[in-house]
């Protein structure tokens, strides 16, 4: 019983972890271009809201994703030409798309489907399946913890790798480097700062668009109000405790999904279910409180020794 | 020898009034080195970025290869085979040299970068013109040396034919200088010309085939390197134009209010730039530390002012040391500081005059009312006691400053600082790129609290005309280091300050006597 | 000189009315073209607010509120810091005034001693959980956007699970704490309307602020640091210590917003969601352009646009969520340095040549 225990556990971190995962690894995209990305936030709920919506309009999952990628998307255009083009502060422009977008998908679920909480029962839209490795799945332990999780947490994994491939391996991600510590030594040599911070936020917003997909056409299947609920901020801390680097993002990503996770847990003890709800954000600000700390300790370490 | 570069009657004025080139000419021949040398603000640097298109200009006209070009933007200047060696790199510090070289103009199919096919060219381009760098290594871990070299082989990579450097050599080493001089002289068998920026004249004569002086934003002349010596180009350099007099009475020193002791420091890179710095500076005197910029005196002051932690040495206003302590301490132990950098440090641009003036004093009792509330009209008596005083052009006092022009932002600073009931004064460059008018002002103003109140002045300025108008005692700084002391100012002729300024002089410390 | 900054005040309040115009045009186009009756619905929302005395009075219950939260964010705005704990403070400290109402004093408390310890138990929750996204802020460098947001949504499951384990009234159906007792609720100004006393302590709270700001050395620190940090060093401000207070001070005023708030509307504690007032905080705060002067204005014209919205929400079948992409249009448009800004140089460079041809 402890074995299969542990690996229904471990399975269930991996599950809870997936949308976390896509978050950091398109703050990692942005971060790397030398920004913060505050709005994974409102990438997530507009995706998971368009999904949700066109897929079950069209009875298409292809339709229903593309829109999903066009809405998230959208929202980062948005952002940036008002960071960018206009100036506005861009932790500001972030905050306000996030407020706006938890109200807005709201609005919009309810002009379509007449409901305001939630969209199961009123769409009957599709959603991605889950996947049996075949070899795999018969290994004893391995196979609980790898197998059977739906299709995009497998892309979520993939686009770990991806993200280290276009930020090591292309001229893209050579430019984006090279913006993200020097934009004046990008500017001497012709790369226009400008157009890289619209297309890194681009870019991180076709992978955040993934995540919400994940949450309302995958983890769930339906669309509720809030969904994302602050989902897109603990991406980003996990980001910022790996310092952009994505492999490490994602492990950041893992160990916020295993608090998570371990409040399902919780729920078989006799914890009350608000508690357990707070715990995950409550581990989040521990845990960055705690890498700080580290992080502080070290530098004065380093400075003793210089 | 054919002419590559004519740069004709260049006139170029700021959005601000100031000109920064009246009626240059410049002209450069394939395969010369050209020196082009000027004190600080006599124009190098704005006719540099003219040429390399980061500026526009108002008058005169660029021809390259006796045609008229039209560069509007740095990629127009590396296409038509300008390159610029910035005196800070142009470099991105977790990339590879290869990396840096490539970027912009990556190889690879489609998407991808092609790390081998860059490391290829960089290697080969390093090759043929022997400046030996490692393409797989990442900048980070490079020396300034080679950080150097991977700087000309951007250029060399984009096939400049004109290759400018801007003061090269103050980073480097004496070792990595002949090897850069080495280089440079291949490059210049090959054909390409440079223009070689410096105030180091001793490496001017060595390497450079012809010089031009630029003073005050005026080209002063070019002529080939046989026909001068070090004394002849200081003497070009340095010679005034405008001299603002001013009056003054000899200086009666009397107890030391600040004493600054085997002072050192360490920037970032690990550099020792500020290197066995003491002096003192007494009641009723100024003292004024010269030097090219970039010697080691910003940090000087900025160690003084409690912006910089100190680390080796000491320094102490009025007996008391200052270390460890707040910048508010600093000043509560008596010191006005008007920093270097107006806009970055001076002022709070957003906000009115009032706050700024206010900044440093409104939690001090005098301004308190009913125990916590600050009086305002006491605050604005004094604000509007201290605009007429100074006489800052603004509506009033509530005007936020960066509505103001750069001469009366300077005043607001001014009359902050000078009005802090202060016994130290730090002035670093109090009057940089600002009217005449105020210049003046800040001049006389500074002598007058030296003399009538009795306030010790440290002013640090690469204004020579400032710096020998208004000091009493001169301290020149060289590489980190106090190179010359002169007892009485006005006995020092700017040739001579020149030379000890551009290393072509140095004191022994018997010469320079007491210096604590 | 004195005619640019002429300009460019009045080019401010225009530019604010642009961003204003163009959110109220979008919105009123989105209503048309969704409504089936688009002209009462246009009507309800722009004009309905003013169309009965319950309904202004409506608008000042929310008013109340505003003034409080928009003058905390004024803090938070002023020092150039993003911390949103406004909105977790603001229900944490309404449910600790409706656990102190209901548990700990007695009904037989003086209605004047009451309200003034609930009101101290609502800003002590704002002080004391103000306290920790700006320490850390301040101390450890750890993003104030982030910790501030984690914590707003731990504090709402927080004043949940306080509401369930310890004030439960479980004569109702829905998730509730018990009445506050007569003595805890604020008096009504007006009868018929949600105007109360809490009226003024909003505008003792812009006062206060105002004095602060202007008129205290720590107001003028907190203004220098948000301008310029540099600058703060220089002149010898302490600057960690100017940055945690403005961001408690923040706090404090949003926990009196949500004691007020429960006191003066609520007969119990029954937020179950977030609030959204820490972002109407902020909206108020960038309206008036980080001035608490001019915080009534900010605040009243939200509560008139969320009134408006919550009139179309029951008297239309129009969602009241897209305020909320109203706000945010009006947020970007009135912060983007950029909007229109050609526009304003061309007046300013225009009037400074006319000067020019005058002085010939």
């Amino acid at each position: 019983m402890g074995l299969d225990f542990i690996a229904r556990f471990l399975f269930s971190v991996i599950r809870v972890s997936t949308p976390l995962i896509f978050g950091a690894v398109a703050a990692c995209i942005t971060r790397k271009a030398g920004l913060l990305n505050l709005a994974i936030e409102s990438m997530m709920l507009s995706s998971a809201l368009t999904g949700v919506l066109v897929s079950g309009a069209t009875q298409s999952l292809t339709v229903g994703m593309l829109a999903a990628f066009v809405a998230a998307v959208g929202i980062t255009m948005i952002i940036s030409y008002f960071a960018f083009v206009l100036k506005c502060d861009l932790y500001l422009t972030s905050i306000a798309m996030n407020t706006a977008l938890v109200g807005g998908t709201v609005f919009v679920m309810y002009l379509a489907t007449g409901q305001k909480a939630n969209t199961s029962g009123s769409v009957a839209s599709l959603y991605v399946g889950n996947l049996d490795i075949p070899i795999i799945k018969d290994i004893p332990f391995l196979g609980t913890i790898l197998s059977g999780h739906n299709v995009l947490t497998y892309v979520a994994f993939l686009m770990i790798g991806l993200a280290w491939f276009l930020l090591y391996k292309t001229k893209i991600g050579l430019r984006i480097r090279s913006v993200g510590e020097s934009p004046q030594a990008a500017e001497s040599v012709g790369i226009s700062p400008r157009k890289i911070y619209f297309l890194s936020f681009g870019l991180s917003g076709f992978v955040a668009a993934l995540g919400g997909m994940y949450m309302s056409m995958g983890y769930l299947t339906w669309f509720a109000r809030d969904m994302i609920a602050g989902r897109g901020f603990i991406s980003m801390s996990a980001m910022n405790i790996a310092a952009g680097e994505p492999v490490h993002a994602a492990l950041a990503a893992l160990m916020f999904g295993s608090a998570d996770s371990l409040s399902n847990y919780m729920q078989m003890g006799n914890f009350p279910s608000e508690l357990i709800s707070m715990f995950p954000y409550v581990c989040t600000v521990i845990l960055l409180v705690l890498m700080a700390a580290i992080r502080m300790i070290k530098a004065t370490v380093d400075k003793q020794h210089a | 020898m054919t002419e590559v570069l004519r740069m004709e009657n260049i006139t170029k004025i700021y959005p601000n009034g100031f000109m920064a080139n009246k009626d240059v000419n410049l002209a450069i021949n394939t395969g010369e080195i050209h020196a082009l040398v000027g004190e600080n603000g006599a124009g190098k640097t704005t006719l540099m970025k003219i040429l390399f298109g980061m500026e526009s200009f108002q008058g005169g006209r660029v021809l390259l290869n006796g045609e008229d070009a039209d560069i509007s933007s740095p990629l127009d200047a590396i296409d038509k085979g300008i390159g610029m060696v910035h005196q800070h790199f142009m470099q991105v510090p977790s990339l590879s040299v290869a990396e840096n070289v490539t970027l912009g103009i990556e190889p690879g199919k489609g998407l991808l970068f092609d790390q081998k096919t860059a490391s290829e060219i960089t290697q080969e381009i390093s090759d043929k013109y022997q400046l030996k760098v490692n393409a797989q290594e990442r900048i980070a871990d490079l020396g300034v040396g080679l950080r150097q070299k991977v700087e000309i082989l951007k250029a060399l990579v984009r096939k400049c034919r004109i290759l400018i450097l801007d003061e090269p050599t103050a980073v480097l080493t004496p070792q990595e200088t002949q090897e850069l001089f080495v280089q440079l002289k291949a490059l210049k068998k090959d054909g390409i010309a440079i223009i070689f920026i410096s105030h180091k004249l001793e490496e001017v004569m060595e390497l450079c085939d012809r010089v031009t002086v630029l003073r005050a934003g005026r080209t002063v002349g070019t002529d080939v390197i046989g026909n001068l010596d070090p004394a002849k180009i200081s003497r070009m350099m340095v010679g005034r134009d405008v001299i603002l007099k001013i009056q003054k009475d000899p200086a009666k020193p009397k107890d030391v209010v600040l004493r600054v002791s085997d002072l050192e420091y360490r920037n970032g890179e690990n550099v020792k730039v500020v290197n066995k710095v003491s002096f003192v500076v007494r009641q009723g005197e100024i003292v004024g530390i010269a030097g090219v910029e970039g010697n080691g005196q910003n940090q000087v002051a900025e160690l003084v002012a409690g912006m910089l932690p100190l680390g080796h040495g000491t320094v102490e206003i009025l007996r008391r040391s200052i270390k460890g302590k707040s910048v508010r301490k600093i000043r509560e132990m008596g010191l006005a500081y008007i920093s270097e950098d107006r806009m970055l440090y001076g002022c709070a641009a957003n906000l009115p005059i009032r706050e700024n003036i206010m900044a440093d004093r409104i939690h001090t009792r005098r301004y308190k009312k009913l125990g916590i509330f600050t009086d305002p009209k006491k605050v604005n008596e004094e604000i509007d006691q201290l605009i007429r005083e100074f006489e800052i052009a603004c509506d009033d006092r509530s005007q936020p400053v960066r509505m103001l022009s750069g001469g009366n932002i300077q005043k607001v600073i001014v009359a902050r600082e000078f009005s802090s009931g202060a016994q130290l004064i730090l002035a670093n460059q109090p009057t940089r790129g600002i009217d005449v008018g105020t210049t003046e002002m800040i001049r006389k103003t500074l002598v007058r609290k030296a003399r009538e109140e009795g306030v010790a002045t440290l002013l640090v300025s690469s204004d020579l005309n400032e710096i020998l108008e208004v000091s009493d005692r001169l301290l020149v700084m060289k590489d980190g280091e106090i190179v010359a002391h002169f007892q009485d100012t006005s006995q020092v002729s700017e040739d001579l300050l020149g030379e000890y300024m551009l290393g072509v002089k140095c004191m022994t410390k018997e010469e320079m006597g007491d210096l604590v | 000189m004195k005619e640019t900054r002429r300009i460019e005040f009045l080019f401010e309040i225009f530019r604010i009315l642009v961003a204003l115009a163009i959110a109220y045009g979008l919105t009123l186009l989105c209503i048309m073209l969704i409504s089936d009756d688009p002209g009462h619905a246009v009507y309800m929302f722009a004009v309905g607010p003013f169309t009965s005395k319950r309904r202004l009075g409506q608008l000042f219950g929310k008013f109340i509120p505003y003034l409080l939260t928009g003058t905390g964010m004024c803090f938070v705005y002023a020092s150039n810091r993003f911390n949103l704990i406004g909105e977790g403070v603001y229900l944490m400290s309404g449910c600790m005034v409706a656990f102190f109402a209901t548990q700990v004093l007695g009904t037989g408390t003086p209605h004047i001693l009451f309200i003034l310890v609930l009101l101290l138990v609502g800003a002590l929750t704002g002080a004391l959980f103000g306290l920790i996204p700006a320490v850390l802020r301040e101390k450890m460098k750890i993003n104030e956007t982030v910790v501030s947001i984690m914590m707003n949504y731990a504090l709402l499951y927080l004043a949940n699970y306080i509401v369930k384990t310890k004030m439960y009234d479980t004569e109702i159906t829905y998730m509730a704490s018990e009445q506050l007792p007569m003595a805890a609720r604020l008096t009504t100004l007006v009868p018929g309307t949600q105007i109360h006393t809490g009226l003024i302590i909003g505008i003792l709270a812009v006062v206060v602020t105002a004095l602060i700001f202007y008129r205290t050395s720590l107001g003028y620190s907190i203004r220098i640091c948000g301008s310029n940090p540099n600058f703060a060093r220089t002149a010898g401000i302490g600057m960690t210590g100017s940055l945690i207070v403005a961001q408690v001070l923040g706090a404090t005023l949003a926990g009196v917003g949500g004691a007020v708030d429960m006191m003066g509307i609520y007969d119990r504690y029954m937020w179950t969601a977030l609030t959204n007032m820490g972002f109407d905080g902020l909206l108020v705060a960038v309206l008036s352009k980080k001035n608490p002067v001019f915080v009534p204005l900010g605040a009243f014209l939200l509560a008139y646009m969320r009134t408006g919205a919550s009139i179309l929400n029951y008297t239309t079948e129009i969602p009241i969520e897209f305020v909320d992409i109203m706000q945010a249009i009006i947020i970007l448009l009135i912060a983007a340095e950029h909007f229109m800004g050609k526009y304003k140089e061309k007046l300013i460079f225009g009037a400074s040549r006319e000067k020019n041809k005058e002085a010939a």
